[in-house]
């Protein structure tokens, strides 16, 4: 993230000044878009992120943690909006079972992709968030733990419960990773 | 290759990264929509609403009890 608004603005932000909100929104609007893209994968979504993650900031305003930098505090809530939207778009349709056990290839084609897709959207949102960041975007687990305002220990944890249930959700329709 | 650098390999193609790096609108217009949109009450406090004003209704005598707490 950026480097950190002067105090002023921020001050002027928490007592509900709108042109400060909005000189804080033109300054963490793009990091905010590209650090939910990265979560959400799709840009339509990603900017409803940024939408909602800027309303709740400005909602929740008053409740500023001053002992974070405020790239810091909406990089939280925007995680927090995207996890909505990907337990919104979580799938409940039960799996059908694949009547071949398929190996994953050394170039996945197109059939197995959309399985793993299918089967990451089973995830729930909360091993999604962790598994996007730290095996697809490879982030250090100090900084999702950072995001997502979690000891380093349950990062860790949720990343070997996501492994451990994708593989479980991929061996049932037949994808040995 | 580790079995986690498999699963990741694949995740990776099945979640590919957008090829965009900047919103195609201006946000700044839908969040001040936003914010002028007026505060929607949520299920938990029209339950809770709900649930004061059945109490109320039967036991009135409660009402007293309440308005000296407030």
């Amino acid at each position: 993230m950026r480097d950190d608004p002067d105090r002023g603005v921020l001050e002027r932000f928490v007592h509900g000044d709108r042109d400060a909100f909005e000189s804080l929104f033109r300054q963490f609007e793009l990091e905010v878009f590209r650090w939910a893209l990265r979560i959400v994968r799709d840009p339509g979504t990603a900017e409803d992120v940024v939408v909602e993650a800027f309303w709740r900031a400005y909602r929740g305003r008053a409740r500023f943690d001053w002992s974070r930098s405020f790239g810091a505090w909406m990089r939280r809530i925007a995680t927090n909006v995207a996890k909505d939207h990907l337990r919104a778009a979580r799938p409940r349709a039960a799996w059908a079972v694949a009547d071949e056990r398929i190996a994953a290839p050394a170039a996945p084609d197109s059939s197995v992709s959309e399985a793993v897709a299918l089967a990451f959207r089973r995830l729930p949102p909360r091993l999604q968030v962790v598994a996007t960041l730290a095996l697809i975007e490879e982030l250090p687990y100090t900084d999702i733990a950072d995001a997502l305002d979690l000891p380093v220990g349950t990062v860790k944890s949720r990343v070997f419960r996501a492994t451990r249930a994708l593989r479980l959700e991929l061996s049932q329709l037949g994808i040995r990773p | 290759m580790t079995d986690n650098d498999s699963l990741a390999r694949l995740l990776r193609t099945a979640r590919p990264p957008a090829s965009v790096d900047r919103p195609s609108r201006d946000l700044w217009s839908l969040v001040e929509c936003r914010l002028q949109e007026p505060a929607e009450w949520s299920w938990v406090d029209l339950s809770l609403a709900a649930m004061i004003a059945t109490t109320l209704l039967m036991f009135p005598s409660w009402m007293f009890v309440l308005a000296y707490h407030l």
